[in-house]
């Protein structure tokens, strides 16, 4: 492999890259005339079958049923039949009895979990932003969700581009039309960026950078990347254009300034802002009225009744964050052993593991501002005289000791920490550790108050509230307080079960306030800037009589116009570009292997007259998803057997039969969950457990996901790897998930007591593998289970077999 | 390692050969270079070299070169005046502002034939310095630890790029086809975390294999290889059932690679299960081993573990290992902007353990062609953070490397009169990737993958070898 990366070539050779086939305009092709018009019996069939035909080759027999089912299933909702289905489908003998199990999986809500996951792997969706400090995304599932709505809305496809890079800027009718165009916009604001990187106008740069190249390669399927330094070496597009794009995200604000800056979150509307803003306000002054009367009861004498072990947090001003609500790492053991605590409980460490051991709070703050920070732990003497608090705030990161064997001043619960500034935002914003402690560290609460309202709240603290009773005889005011300290706590639960909903917000971009044309960087070094280039568009991928300068409003940035070009029928591009992907998720191979890139370096299609006509398909038919992989599951091509291998064509580089493909992770889990019936084909709650749900950490995929090849998140992909590793056979044999599904499911055929032993074997296999098992199969779980009788062995059983056939190659593969 | 395993590595080893590890591991339809880039099949170098492997010691938060290995006479000397700087963080970048020099907490004493300095922080690594090089004239990028610590692994600050040890397995593949050919042990999971041993776009065999957590070796094991459910023997009635299962489907699909590989993967599992644990079982070291790692003190017996495990790794043919002194908290050990005094803490649990593995290493003939790299992200300020810490430095700083044919006892490059920023001979973190590279046969510029249309590598478009340093 020679690397090739910087060599620059000269124009006139780029200039040849305007015939590349994929920058020239879409066709409608006339489907070709084929000999064998019984299994031709879509028009894709006719052009598959009329390549093979003048290679004097024949396409592979369509599939028998039952591994018809299976595949449609998986491809079309990412679950497998169940043995009823299977059975029904077997036994239905009319001619639409496939077409009917294709509609039924379209019309299926799980038909967007499905293919809503496809196209998070090119949005490189995660919860969290990877890398150095790993920030949360906390809103970013709502983005998750608005995409598989989309897929079962069958948003036309044209739409949902235009949404995802613009939909900040679309006019709505409805506050949900708004709601669904801002929260589309969390595709721009999904990058694996290091907002800590302290050199900001690199920084800046870095996320448009990201996100230009993440629309140029999810829509366009180029590469830009290369043309931020220099011409790009092997496609059309010179520096210039890179900039005319990157002016249009420079002219977006997607940062929130700051040490560790941040990405945008915006509000959704509901109607409710106004009864929102009446019920905090109710709030607070019930709280403020509670606090007094429990000050009153002080000083009058009573007991202000939880004192002396735990102080409920819904009486604290500020913002109070309890252990219950903080991020473990490490053993922490819950205790009320000593009183002196906020909430339910408190952690310790045990003293055990030092320096392994963390706790994190985050904070949502309400605005920027000035916070005094303090900590709560009960005091005692077995605690260490130096725990380590890290305290993340705007300007950076301090580290404070403090001695957890003196009693609190604050409350006789809080120690202070010191006044930080903090930014709006919700992050990390205190870190206990048990580094370089011996005795017990204590982790219970910690609380920030707003400068303005510190001298107020420690006002209260020193039980100095101004009484009207002060006259009446102290037995008397310690009753009314009582009573009224009593009647208020209803009062406040009472109010906070009747909460309007909590605003909703998404990530998001905005509109940068100095929106303009971006300059060249020259060898892509932000400071050393060349000369201003206009927003607008790549000159390759813009059809003659249209213009390749943006013609942009005053004030905006143009990722509307950007969107709009996209967005349309006569840019080469978009419709192949998606149509492939759909094409390489039906077969395991898109007509161009490189999804990602339809570039000079990218593969050139297998079938390239068949790509146009499905394109000009898709867009005839209003770029609608279902109609395409409608037609396309429904042809002869898509039903072919798998195992029918043509001498002649042995990489099936001419689709002379189905590929053999590996499942995906999400595809192996669901189906392991469903099996054990924790997932349902029904809308119901335990679907929440699909793994298309699962939090997305970058920095910690979960294990099924990272052996079996889940993309990385963040990174464009639209093609996974399957790779076939030893971690994945040591999974299936030895992880728990595994074996204990496979003993849940085990359960579920053992109770059915009317079955003898050989039906429940077939009830696995056709749970399992979705079919019958073979003569030689049968006689091998036969043999194991007879195991059971002769070795003195508990766990033999059909909970090994379902194991087994969890680890085997029929489940793992689709065929 | 006694007889018995040395005969199973030998004999796993003649296996790997004909069906291991990596010759099974084709990765699907689409990778057009599939059948060169996922094999972990021992590949030859691009031209000869004395380094076989590499053992990269991660001192995570960033040791102060001033107070360790770069001694500045002149540091001592103007301790307390008033200097001016450039600042590169967010608010200061780019900006002078005074800041007050603070001198090292340490003296320096020299050491060995070559007469190196060295504080008293480390008084047993000091006993090998003729045998170490040290470039004391490194520079790098990104200013916090993330964006840092992320550079020094991957080569990119923000960027999602394979880690150095993805690229070395990628081109070199291992020795061993019954471990991973890149191993992390007890990383962190903050400043980057697993992106800093992540395979990025490269096939996913060449991911890092953790093992254990930061701050805690004693789970250091191979994900799965135990089974805590099942006994023995029905683990074995299961296995025979599975691949009988397995060998009637197959004969369905003649011509299918992925399930022959699928199939044989599952024998190799199998030997797995045999081998790897013992790997991270120490007890099978002898006493006086364990002591000359510190395992025996308390100070010292965990990051004393880290380095025993591996060389037990390099010892059975992985390829790259990384021992990483980190934690989780959000400032990294070795991170003192404050009682820069705590130093001592920290030098006292790696000297040890570091020392002994170099000993270690030279005595059974594995320091020749093993090449060790001792660092942090970067360096610490000569000047002064909150009275008595120091901020970071990515404009100078030093690291050591020890072994694989680099030339030992001697300095190579050089900061300024107070170890402020690299001056003489600068070495910058994308040219210690090329050197690496070049010490095991590599050429930087050469070793690429191709991913979305282009070719990418470990240095971009940067680094240069620096040939001084090898003898």
């Amino acid at each position: 492999m020679i690397y090739f990366a910087c060599l620059v070539l000269n124009a006139e050779k780029a200039f040849e890259g305007y015939n590349h086939w994929a920058f020239r305009p879409i066709e409608n092709p006339l489907v070709p005339k084929v000999k064998d018009r019984v299994w031709a019996t879509d028009s894709i069939d006719s052009f598959i079958l009329a390549k093979l035909e003048s290679k004097k080759m024949s396409p592979a027999p369509i599939t028998d049923k039952y591994t018809l089912l299976r595949r449609v299933y998986f491809d079309l909702i990412g679950l497998p039949p169940s043995p009823d289905q299977i059975y029904n489908f077997v036994s239905d003998h009319s001619e639409d009895a496939y077409p009917k199990v294709v509609d039924e999986l379209l019309g299926s809500p799980r038909y967007g979990e499905r293919w809503g996951r496809h196209w998070l792997d090119v949005a490189r969706y995660a919860d969290t932003t990877g890398g150095g400090r790993n920030n949360p995304f906390p809103n970013a599932s709502r983005y998750r969700d608005y995409v598989v709505t989309s897929f079962n809305e069958d948003k036309s496809f044209d739409r949902f581009i235009i949404e995802q890079i613009a939909g900040d800027l679309m006019p709505s009718k409805s506050e949900s039309e708004y709601n669904e165009n801002l929260t589309a916009t969390g595709f721009l604001a999904l990058g694996p960026h290091n907002y800590e990187l302290q050199d900001k106008e690199l920084l800046r740069m870095e996320v448009v950078d990201e996100q230009l190249n993440t629309v140029a390669q999810a829509f366009l399927g180029v590469t830009l990347g290369c043309a931020r330094c220099h011409d790009h070496p092997f496609d059309p597009i010179a520096i210039q254009e890179y900039y005319s794009i990157a002016g249009i995200f420079r002219s977006t604000n997607s940062l929130v300034p700051g040490n560790v800056a941040s990405f945008h979150e915006r509000e959704l509307l509901d109607g409710h802002s106004e009864s929102r803003k009446r019920h905090d306000k109710v709030l607070t002054s019930l709280q403020e009225n509670l606090k007094e009367a429990l000050a009153e009861i002080k000083a009058t004498g009573g007991k202000s009744d939880k004192k002396q072990r735990s102080l409920d947090p819904l009486t604290l001003k500020g913002i109070v964050i309890d252990n219950t609500h903080a991020k473990l790492v490490g053993n922490w053991v819950s205790s009320t052993n000593t009183s002196g605590f906020v909430g339910e409980q408190y952690l310790h460490d045990d003293a055990k593991a030092k320096g392994s051991k963390s706790i994190t709070f985050k904070a949502s703050i309400p605005q920027k501002g000035e916070y005094e920070v303090q900590v709560s732990y009960s005091h005692g003497k077995g605690r260490s005289m130096k725990v380590p608090v890290t305290v993340m705030h705007a300007d950076g990161e301090q580290k404070i000791f403090i001695d957890q064997t003196k009693p609190p001043s604050i409350l006789g619960f809080f120690t202070s920490v010191g006044i930080f500034t903090f930014d709006q935002r919700e992050s990390d914003v205190v870190q206990i550790t048990t580094e370089g402690t011996i005795r017990h560290v204590i982790a219970d609460a910690i609380r920030l108050v707003p400068r303005s309202q510190q001298k107020k709240i420690n006002l209260i603290a020193q039980n100095q509230p101004i009484n009207p009773e002060k006259k009446l005889p102290l037995q008397e005011r310690l009753k009314n307080a009582e009573e009224r300290a009593q009647k208020l706590k209803k009062e406040i639960e009472a109010q906070k079960a009747n909460a309007p909903i909590k605003v909703q917000k998404v990530m998001s971009v905005r509109e940068h306030k100095n929106a303009s044309n971006s300059p060249v960087h020259l060898r892509g070094e932000i400071r050393s800037q060349g000369s201003v280039v206009p927003r607008g568009f790549l000159v390759v991928a813009t059809p003659e009589n249209r213009a390749t300068e943006a013609k942009i409003p005053a004030g905006q940035s143009g990722r509307l116009q950007l969107a709009d070009w996209i967005a349309t029928a006569d840019n080469p591009l978009t419709a192949r570009v998606f149509v492939n992907r759909v094409w390489h998720h039906l077969f395991g191979r898109g007509i161009v292997r490189s999804t990602d890139n339809f570039g000079k370096m990218g593969d050139r299609p297998s079938h390239p007259k068949l790509l146009d006509y499905l394109s000009h398909f898709f867009i005839e038919n209003n770029w609608s998803t279902k109609s395409l992989i409608r037609k396309i599951v429904l042809s002869s091509t898509y039903r072919m057997s798998s195992s029918h291998v043509l001498p002649k064509d042995p990489g099936n580089e001419l689709f002379s039969r189905q590929n053999r493909r590996r499942l995906e992770a999400e595809a192996i889990r669901d189906a392991i969950l469903l099996a054990s019936g924790n997932v349902s084909f029904q809308n119901s709650k335990i679907n929440q457990n699909r793994s298309l749900f699962q939090k997305i950490d970058r920095n910690k995929i979960p294990e099924l996901f990272e052996v079996f090849d889940y993309p990385n998140p963040g990174l464009v992909t639209g093609s996974r790897n399957t790779s076939t590793v030893p971690t994945q056979a040591l999974f299936m044999m030895n992880n728990e998930f595994i074996l204990k599904h496979a003993k849940v499911v085990a359960e579920k055929i053992n109770a059915r007591r009317d079955l003898d032993n050989g039906q429940k074997i077939k009830l696995a296999f056709l749970s399992c593998v979705g079919r019958n098992p073979y003569h030689k199969e049968n006689k091998l779980a036969v043999r194991y289970l007879s195991q059971s009788s002769d070795k003195k062995e508990s766990s033999i059983g059909i909970d090994g077999l379902v194991h087994s056939l969890f680890a085997c190659l029929d489940f793992r593969y689709l065929n | 390692m006694n007889q018995y395993n040395r005969e199973l590595s030998r004999r796993s080893l003649l296996k790997a050969v004909a069906c291991g590890f990596g010759s099974l591991a084709l990765t699907g339809l689409q990778q057009a270079n599939a059948l060169t880039s996922t094999s972990l099949l021992a590949k030859p170098a691009l031209f000869p070299q004395k380094a076989k492997r590499v053992i990269f010691i991660f001192m995570a938060g960033g040791p102060s070169h001033v107070d360790t290995f770069d001694y500045k006479p002149e540091l001592f000397s103007k301790d307390g005046k008033k200097i001016d700087f450039v600042g590169v963080r967010t608010n200061t970048f780019g900006k002078e502002s005074k800041r007050t020099l603070m001198k090292p907490l340490w003296d320096f004493k020299q050491h060995g034939q070559s007469g190196k300095h060295v504080s008293s922080l480390f008084p047993h690594i000091a006993k090998h310095v003729d045998e170490l090089a040290f470039i004391h004239s490194m520079h790098t990028e990104g200013v916090a630890h993330g964006p840092s610590t992320l550079f020094m692994h991957t080569g990119a600050t923000n960027l999602v790029r394979p880690s150095m040890g993805s690229w070395i397995s990628y081109g070199l593949g291992t020795e061993n086809q019954n471990l991973p050919a890149f191993v992390t042990i007890s990383p962190s999971s903050s400043k980057g975390g697993p992106r800093n041993y992540g395979n990025a776009f490269l096939p996913s065999i060449h991911q890092g294999t953790a093992l254990g957590r930061a701050g805690d070796v004693s789970d250091a094991k191979i994900r799965n290889i135990e089974n805590s459910m099942l006994s023995n023997r029905e683990r074995k009635n299961r296995f025979d059932l599975l691949q009988g299962l397995n060998s009637v489907q197959n004969d369905s699909f003649p011509l299918n690679d992925n399930l022959e590989a699928t199939i044989e993967n599952y024998e190799l599992a199998w030997r797995m299960q045999m081998e790897a644990p013992e790997l991270t079982d120490l007890k099978e070291e002898s006493k006086s081993t364990q002591k000359i790692y510190g395992i025996d003190e308390k100070e010292t017996e965990y990051f004393g573990k880290q380095c025993l495990l591996a060389r037990r790794m390099v010892e059975r043919g992985v390829r790259f290992v990384s021992v990483n002194y980190s934690d989780e908290s959000a400032n990294p050990r070795w991170d003192q902007h404050g009682n820069l005094a705590k130093h001592a803490v920290h030098a006292r649990a790696t000297d040890k353990p570091v020392a002994g593995l170099l000993q270690d290493l030279k005595s059974r003939g594995l320091l020749e062609d093993t090449l060790v790299w001792w660092g942090g992200e970067f360096g610490r300020t000569p000047f002064s953070q909150n009275n008595d810490g120091r901020d970071h430095n990515p404009r100078g700083f030093t690291v050591f490397l020890a072994g694989g044919g680099i030339k030992p006892g001697f300095s190579y490059g050089a900061t300024d009169e107070i170890g402020s920023v690299a001056v003489d001979k600068p070495v910058h973190m994308h040219d210690l990737h090329a050197t690496l590279l070049h010490a095991l046969g590599l050429d930087h510029e050469r070793l690429t993958y191709r991913h979305s249309g282009r070719d990418f590598r470990l240095t971009d478009v940067h680094g240069s070898v620096v040939e001084g340093l090898f003898s």
